[in-house]
């Protein structure tokens, strides 16, 4: 039975594999969870594709909701900017997406291997997305997919032969995903992000909206602050572009220096709080971002407490004497 | 418990630090540079812990400790001011700032604000 392979195959997988509680580039494509492969790599590692719907079911199952289009249109410029060798504009991309965050990695990164081996299996993505949506533990629904399950009729308009929810014909599939309304179900366990813009909607797609104002800071505290440290840092970064008017090569380079800046802050960051955790005599560490986020870490927390970066222009530099 | 409070005394401070502009000439780490009031020690013996806290931090990012200054603050105790030159396509040292009281561990802030590329 599927599921039954599905099974041993992820026991295997979780045997060789690392999880990534976030998504990466790899040459073998953009990857998540245990070696996921959410979007393929050719031969060379760099001209990755996207296939919208492989990528929307995936994502789903890791995120237990839909990726908003914003988020969507993100993965596919970070996806462009991978292909052109930009490593730091696509990470700054993957981040700028808000999507594929697991923040149960075991159990996300579990979903999206169900997921994926039921795509290759033949199940029809829109199946999957609306198994994850329908309310039971996604893990189990994602495991009741079998072979014996109706198939998409010749002439429906969809790719005959592939498992769907319901019987032939287009029942599942006749709206496209676009069309389709967002799954009601908050990502469990989810802390909002009070400090960050609304990604998921402005002026169009994959572009920040140059008009956002920074919110009012509010701290986050969690495992993945460092890795929202630094998403919000590359989208202040951006932000702080467009507010000096028209792009040109200083502030292209300024940009592209300032994201690798906020790289490597997050990198300290988690070094800090190894070495906060280690290091016997060290109480508490903190990291300074770029964009004057702030990350602590304290020893016998495994959270790290974020204070993001207050509004532009409504405090004077935080470094004055450096 | 008590870490708990501790940690939220500090998180409240540094907000009013964040949010105010009157604050800011007190953040709640000690500036990178010393100030007139931090008298230089040569006495290094009282900064054992930052110096093996700063120490710990360059060998965990395989960088190496430069520029070192130790000074005296009567806001933050001792206080050890250096940088971290953690290679990675780093073309400048990161700034880190530890200090520590007497009986008490030490802390530490690192700042990625500046480092050349």
């Amino acid at each position: 039975m599927l599921t039954d392979r599905l099974g041993k195959a992820w026991r295997a997988q979780r045997e060789s594999t690392a999880i990534d509680s976030t998504m990466r580039f790899s040459d073998k494509g953009l990857v998540l969870g245990a070696g996921a492969i959410l979007a393929p790599a050719g031969e060379s590692g760099r001209d990755i594709s996207i296939d919208e719907l492989r990528l929307r079911a995936l994502l789903t199952a890791a995120d237990l909701r839909p990726p908003a289009a914003t988020g969507l249109a993100h993965l596919r410029k970070a996806a462009e900017c991978w292909n052109r060798g930009e490593d730091g504009l696509a990470a700054m991309h993957l981040a700028l997406s808000g999507l594929g965050r697991l923040e149960q990695p075991e159990q996300d990164a579990h979903r999206v291997f169900l997921a994926a081996g039921l795509l290759a299996a033949g199940v029809d993505a829109d199946a999957i997305i609306d198994a994850v949506a329908s309310g039971a533990p996604a893990s189990e629904r994602l495991g009741k997919f079998s072979p014996d399950q109706p198939r998409v009729a010749a002439g429906s308009g969809r790719t005959s032969g592939q498992w769907t929810t319901t019987g032939s014909g287009p029942a599942v599939g006749s709206a496209s995903p676009a069309d389709r309304s967002p799954v009601a179900r908050p990502r469990r366990g989810a802390a909002p992000r009070p400090t960050s813009p609304d990604l998921s909607s402005g002026p169009g797609e994959g572009e920040v909206n140059p008009n956002t104002i920074t919110a009012i800071a509010q701290p986050y505290s969690g495992p993945d602050a460092c890795y929202r440290a630094k998403a919000d840092c590359y989208r202040n970064t951006i932000e702080e572009s467009f507010s000096h008017g028209q792009a040109n090569d200083n502030w292209n380079r300024w940009q592209r220096e300032q994201v690798l800046r906020c790289s490597i802050a997050e990198t300290v960051c988690e070094a800090v709080g190894f070495v906060v955790e280690k290091t016997p005599i060290l109480r508490r560490g903190a990291v300074i971002y770029p964009d004057r986020g702030v990350v602590i870490s304290e020893k016998g927390w495994s959270d790290y407490l974020y204070i993001p970066a207050p509004a532009r222009g409504r405090i004077p530099p935080l470094r004055r004497s450096l | 418990m008590g870490a708990l409070l501790a940690l939220a005394l500090w998180t409240l401070s540094l907000l009013n630090s964040s949010c105010e502009v009157v604050k800011m000439d007190h953040p709640n780490f000690p500036p990178m540079s010393a100030t007139a009031d931090e008298k230089i020690a040569s006495d290094h013996t009282a900064f054992r812990n930052c110096e093996e806290a700063v120490q710990a931090f360059a060998t965990q990012g395989k960088g190496q400790v430069t520029d070192r200054q130790y000074s005296v603050s009567p806001e933050w105790g001792n206080v050890l001011r250096a940088k971290v030159a953690l290679g990675a396509g780093l073309a400048s040292a990161i700034p880190v700032v530890c200090w520590s009281k007497p009986g008490q561990d030490a802390e530490l802030v690192v700042d990625t604000q500046g480092p050349g590329l």
